[in-house]
Parts: C-alpha cells; structure tokens; sequence
C-alpha cells in the first residue's frame, strides 16, 4: 500500500464561527458585554473610585439599538490589536502592550459577539485623547469578503479620521447597531425583558453604580436611570462587621488583593448570603450555594435562620485574568486557587456569624416557649435599620463579628417540657377511649393516663 | 437523661500518663521564650471542671492569659466554680463555634485535649485553627484511639466488622471530609486520604493510632496549603505521643513558624528532648507499677547511677520504664481528710 501524506484544512468559516460564538448568550448577557466595556473605560479614565463624571445611554428600540458614552473612547492601536480581534493576544509586546489594568472585560470576545448577536449592520464611531475613528460594517457583506487567493477575509475596514495634533475635548464612544435580527426586535419591544435588563446591569454594576457612574436605559417604558444595589451590613456600637484583606502573589506585578467584608443584616431571604466581584464586577450575588461553601463539608446547608447572613468579597487585580470568574463573568471559577484559599477564610470569618444567627433563631424558639424573657439579639439586627451602612463606610479591624449585646434572661417559672413515645396494641387502646369516655385519641389516652398517675401517686393530693 | 460529660465520670487529675504528657509538654513550651517570653502567651484549652493543664501551666510557665472552652454551657456554675485561678476565661460553646472568634494572630499555645475519637468537627477546628494562627504558635489535639470495642473484636465476623466501619464513617459529616479539594497530601500511592476506604486494619489496634495520626496530619497539611497562597507559614510536628490511662490516647503537636523566624525555630532546638518526635515514630509514655519505696530507692540512683540499681528486686523493664519518665512522675499519697 503507499502511503499518501494529505493535508486538511480546519480553519473554520466565518459563518460557522459567528454561529458558535452567539449561539449560547442570551441577548441581557451580550448587552451586558458592552456595558462592561464603557464601565472599563470610565474606569480606566478616572482618577479615583468616583465615577460621577462617566454617563452611558442606551437606547433600544424596534429599529436598533444604541450604546453611547462619554468615557475614553477606542484608540486606534487597541482598535487594531484588541477591541476587533477574535480572542486576546496574549503576547502584549506584539499587541503594543494595552494596558488592561484592572479591566473587567479579560476574554476578548465581548463586543464582536455583542454586535453579531443583535444585528446585520452596525456603526462604531469612538474619539479617543488624540484619535478619531469611526467603521460601518454590514455583517452579510463582511461574511462575504475574500482575498485575492479567494480565501476568507477576516478584516474589519477601518476609517481613521485623525487629523495631526488632534486633542479631543470631549471622548467617548457610540455604537449603533441596525437591522435587527427578528427575535431581538420582540425582545426590545417587550417589557419584561427592559425590565430583566435593567436588572442584570444594577446586579452587575451595583459598586460602579454607588460609586455614581450614571447608567440611563431610554426604551418603550420611557427612560429610566439605574440605581445601585445596596451592598449594606450593620455596623454600630454593638454590631461589628468582620473585615479581612488578603494578598496574593504579592511580589509579582499584578498582585490580587482580595477583601472579604461579613456580618448581619435585618432578615431578607432574598438577598442575604455572599456577593463575589471581580474588579468591581458582580459575578456572584446573594450565592447560598456550593460555590461559596453552604451545604458542604465546610460550612453547613443554607438555612432560613441565616437570611440574615451577609458577606462581600472584593477581588482586584490590574491583571484581571488573574480573578476567579467564568468567561460568562455568571460565577467564580471554583477550581482557582486563589478562589479556593479565599473560601477557607471565607469559611472561617462565615463561622462565629453562622454561630451567632443559630443562637439567634434558638433565642425565638426559647422565647416562644417561655424559656427566657425576650429577644433582644433579633431585636438589635431586625430592628437595627438605621445602623445599616454601606461596606464602604465600614471600618473594622478584626476577622471576627464583634457582638456586645445582652442575651435574654431565663425565665425562673420555666417549667420545661419534653415528648414521651412509646406504642400499645390498638385494641387495648380502643378499650381505654371507650372506658375513659372523657378521651378520642390514642394521645390522649397517654396523657389521661400519665396525668392520672401523677396526680395519685406523686403530685399534691395530701 | 442526659448524656453525662466525660468529667462527670473521670478524675482526670488521677491520669497518670496524661499527668506526664502535661509536664513533658510544659517543659517543651519553656523553649518558646525564642520567640516571647513564655508569660506573654495565651492558653486555649479545655479545662472541664479540673483544669489540671490550667494550673500547670499558669504555675510552671506564668501564663496568665488563659482561655478554657467548654460545651456543657447548662452547667456554667459548676466550671466556675472550678476555676482553680482568677485569670482563666470561660468560652462556652462547642470548640466549633469558639475556636473561630478567637483572634489566633497573638502568639498562643491551644491543646485540643478531647475524650473522644475522630470526627469531622475536630478536623474543622484544626483547619481554623492553622488557617489563622501566626508564627511562633504551638497547636496540640489529643484524641481517643482506642479499639472498637473489645469484645466486638473477639468475635468478629462480616456484619460486626461493617458496622464499626460504617460508624466510623459516620463521625464523619461528610464523606469529602478529606477528599481532595487540590490542598490534599498526596500519600505515597498518589491517592488522597479517603475516609471512604477505610478499612478494617485502619481501626483495630495500632491502626486506629496509625490512623487518626495521618488523618490529622492530612488536616494539618492541607491547611497549610489553604494560606500558603496569601499567606504562608511553616510547620513542624513536635509530638507524636502515646499513652494508655483506661483508653489509648494519642496527642499530636506541631509548631508553625514564618520564613523570617526560622532562626528562632531552629533555636528551639526540640530535638534534644527524646519525647519530642518529628515524624511517623511515636512517643509511648509507660508507666511502670512501683511502690513509694521503690521510687525513692531508684530516684536515689538517677540519673547516672543506673547500673547500681538491684535488678533482682525490681525488674530492669520497670526500671528503664521509670528512667524515661521519672522527671515527669507524679505521686499520689493518699489523704484522710
């Protein structure tokens, strides 16, 4: 037999790739791709963590959908090396070294999927400091392009509009995207999903927004300004939330620092447990899962005694991809060892607070059966609204809830009770309703009996 | 009725072993003065209602700073009570709940002197306690090995085999307990340390010793791991011991120390007590069978004049039995008052 020595070629077509890469985000995610983007760039721009200066429009509607901002715009460099580039160079010499510093977006796909999954054209014009460039692409037309040897084109046509010594006042960013694709032109036009969008951003972007980054959504229920989630804990005299900061890899360029805030809250099922972001990013919210530990061997199930349970972790690094998220930035990547280190101390300042709530549901029990005299822990937490405070304001030394509260006194008429259980044959027990006549179940014939005995042979009958 | 503590039914100040292992420990802790004066350390213990390792070490070492952990919160007056110096504080509540409001950053010395066999809350405590401990501090847990029960063990067949194993399984939450999460030991197979394969020889005789040893060590290791990341620190076993007073007990100890304190840790210079081991190799108090006679009569020879002792009163086994540990000895007189 001879041997035949062939070659195949697997590179993909762009129609097959655009397909893979829209397939699996859902139209919320995708946006939300682009939001993160302008926060980046707001954050990039500004000088500290207030970000009330940066605004981002979007405005959606039947016939397209528009994301403006005012923040640093796309220079020509990041343009050609990045922001149209399928996945991110990992070699950042050749890329002309962008400075991705504490970035949120970190998988280089986020735009180009954005823009394939809403529409057939779209229109990009961003002025950077010193640059201006502005594209218009149709994507049925682009998926057509070849080159000279007929082989598929991948270029992006760029217009730079620079003129020499060009410095822009005013920076910012506006993609506009048309000729919607049918199912995302019902999306726009319907209320319920305005209203999920409007929600995954405020989860998403909550620290941005408390650090004031203005957020307007402008659609068919009118335009509405998004607010942050309150990130809360109680702190006051008697509630000390727990604070710790932790460094990793410390001597290296881009250390991550991780703060990991916990502590009470008045109870709220829904939003209790532990938030996780990544450079300010929410990846994980209100999380009484595995992945932060309930419900394994570490920490113990969820339960409604801790619904007043909260924590905040905060991982930052200017090499964000070194944070512990999923591509999808849905959850924290578990297998990370920088995750898995943090969950131990996660679990360990979780513990005293979880003891604490424990204590602090027995406190009910035992006041209802009048074991003690109140419930001034569950009083302190649930009535304790005006000491809820941002975890920005909280300034706490230790790893450990500090709680100075009184617990409740026990009550010296306490006469506790407890269940006795035992079986006798149904007929006898039959016999005994009958005979007692004053009785209709098996537990009260127990009772009856018990009573009767104690009454005859040991209580107060002189 | 309830279930009644372990120090409503022993009198542990009678423990002779554990009376040893107390005075050996102590005299082990002096060597912490490398790192702080031995004074300015805190105990954490579990002093029950005899706080014969309280007394101790507050007299021999001048900790003031002591903290004893008790469950049996129902029964706070009697602790109290018990207290044999004003400067021990009371944390009631299991080890569980305590062990993690402590703030394990000052320097500390934490016996973990527990009646009972392995179960997964002792392995949580030791992953709280070395997750946060810092340099300098020694961490010791005591645990019962004895066999399943003896008479169990003479007749054996299958289905009373299983059911100790599976009761051993069962002390355990969960069956990950020390699966892997990536910070396990490898062990020498390339396997991690299952609870799920446990097997017969794990829990009868020596095994069980063997055993509850590598799982703690298991525990120890994978803590260390945990913080090596953000914040490392150094280990070192300094107690393996050994020791029977109605039930076989084992105690292990480590000492953690930070790269900038290696110096002082090799000061330390635990090595030149025989009691102290490093590794696998155990260290089995003995306790021979003398009379007060005897005691003085060998004491009188000790420690250099060994071979003077007649050996056909008491028996050379005895005698090389007491010369390990006649430093440590305690005597009990009989009192009528």
């Amino acid at each position: 037999m001879k041997i035949k020595n062939f070659s195949i070629d697997a590179s993909p077509t762009k129609e097959f790739f655009m397909e893979m890469l829209i397939r699996d985000i859902p139209l919320s995610r995708a946006i939300l791709d682009l939001v993160d983007n302008s926060v980046d760039s707001a954050r990039t721009l500004a000088s500290s963590a207030d970000l009330s200066d940066y605004e981002i429009n979007i405005t959606l509607d039947e016939a397209s959908f528009i994301i403006k901002d005012n923040c640093a715009g796309i220079d020509l460099k990041t343009a050609e090396n990045y922001a149209f580039r399928f996945g991110r160079i990992t070699d950042l010499e050749s890329a002309g070294s962008r400075d991705t510093g504490n970035s949120i977006g970190q998988f280089g796909v986020g735009m180009k999927r954005a823009l394939f999954k809403i529409g057939e054209e779209f229109e990009i014009k961003s002025t950077s400091k010193n640059e201006y460039l502005h594209m218009k692409e149709n994507v049925d037309n682009w998926k057509q392009y070849k080159n000279a040897e007929g082989v598929d084109d991948w270029h992006f046509k760029v217009e730079d509009d620079t003129s020499t010594g060009m410095t822009n006042q005013v920076t910012g960013t506006e993609i506009v995207i048309s000729e919607l694709h049918s199912p995302i032109k019902e999306d726009f036009t319907e209320s319920y999903f305005i209203n999920t969008l409007i929600e995954e951003i405020q989860i998403a972007h909550s620290v941005s927004l408390s650090n004031k980054i203005k957020i307007k959504i402008h659609s068919l229920t009118g335009t509405k300004e998004l607010k942050p989630f309150a990130l809360n804990l109680i702190s006051s005299e008697k509630i000390k939330p727990a604070y710790k900061k932790l460094v990793f890899e410390k001597d290296s360029d881009n250390p991550v620092t991780v703060e990991i805030f916990a502590g009470v809250v008045p109870r709220d099922l829904e939003t209790s447990g532990w938030y996780i972001f990544c450079n300010d990013r929410t990846v994980l919210q209100s999380d009484k899962s595995n992945d932060t530990a309930w419900g394994t061997d570490k920490t113990v199930k969820f339960h409604h005694y801790f619904s007043r349970f909260k924590g905040f972790v905060f991982f930052s690094s200017d090499d964000s991809s070194k944070l512990p998220w999923t591509t999808t930035k849905t959850g924290v990547d578990t297998d990370s060892i920088i995750y898995k280190s943090t969950l131990n101390e996660m679990v360990n300042i979780a513990k005293p607070i979880i003891s604490f709530l424990k204590e602090v549901g027995k406190e009910t029990i035992d006041f209802n059966s009048s074991k003690t005299n109140g419930t001034p822990l569950k009083d302190a937490i649930d009535k304790g609204h005006k000491e809820v405070i941002s975890y920005k304001n909280i300034v706490s030394e230790s790893d450990v809830l500090k709680i100075d509260i009184e617990r409740a006194e026990e009550n010296p008429e306490y006469n506790p009770e407890t269940k006795i259980q035992y079986s006798r044959s149904v007929e006898q027990i039959a016999e005994m309703i009958d005979y007692i006549e004053t009785v209709n179940s098996a537990k009260d014939v127990g009772e009856f009996t018990f009573d009767y005995y104690y009454d005859n042979f040991i209580g107060d009958n002189e | 009725m309830m279930a009644k503590e372990s120090f409503e039914k022993i009198n542990y100040s009678l423990r002779i072993s554990k009376n040893i292992e107390r005075k050996m420990i102590a005299e082990v802790l002096k060597r912490l003065t490398v790192f702080d004066k031995i004074e300015n350390y805190k105990y954490i213990g579990l002093g029950s209602t005899f706080f014969s390792d309280f007394s101790l070490f507050h007299k021999v070492l001048g900790i003031s700073n002591m903290i004893s952990i008790e469950r049996a919160e129902d029964k706070k007056e009697r602790f109290e009570f018990n207290k044999p110096f004003s400067c021990i504080e009371m944390k009631y509540k299991s080890t569980n709940d305590i062990l993690s409001t402590l703030d394990l950053l000052e320097k500390n010395v934490c016996w973990l002197d527990f009646d009972d066999k392995l179960n997964s809350d002792m392995l949580s405590d030791i992953n709280t306690y070395v997750t946060k401990c810092s340099s300098g501090c020694i961490f010791m847990i005591s645990v019962n090995v004895q066999t399943f029960d003896n008479r169990l063990s003479q007749r054996i067949d299958n289905e009373v085999e299983e059911e100790i194993i599976n009761s051993f399984k069962e002390s355990f939450v969960s069956k990950q307990t020390i699966e892997s999460d990536g910070f396990a030991e490898e062990s020498a197979s390339g396997n991690d340390l299952r609870i799920e394969d446990v097997k017969k020889t794990d829990l009868f005789g020596i095994g069980m010793f063997e055993y509850s040893r590598k799982i703690i060590n298991n525990e120890v290791i994978r803590s260390i791991k945990r913080r090596k990341e953000h914040s490392p620190i150094n280990y070192k076993q300094i107690f393996n011991f050994d020791y029977n007073d109605g039930a076989r007990m084992l105690t292990l100890g480590y000492i953690f120390y930070s790269d900038e304190d290696i110096e002082k840790f090799n000061k330390c210079e635990f090595e030149d007590f025989n009691f102290c081991k490093f590794e696998k190799d155990r260290y089995q108090i003995k306790v021979p069978s003398l009379t007060y006679k005897e005691l003085g009569y060998i004491n009188s020879n000790l420690p250099n004049c060994i071979e003077e002792i007649d050996n056909k009163i008491i028996p050379m086994s005895d005698i090389n039995k007491y010369k390990e540990s006649y430093r440590f000895f305690p005597s009990y007189m009989e009192s009528f008052s």
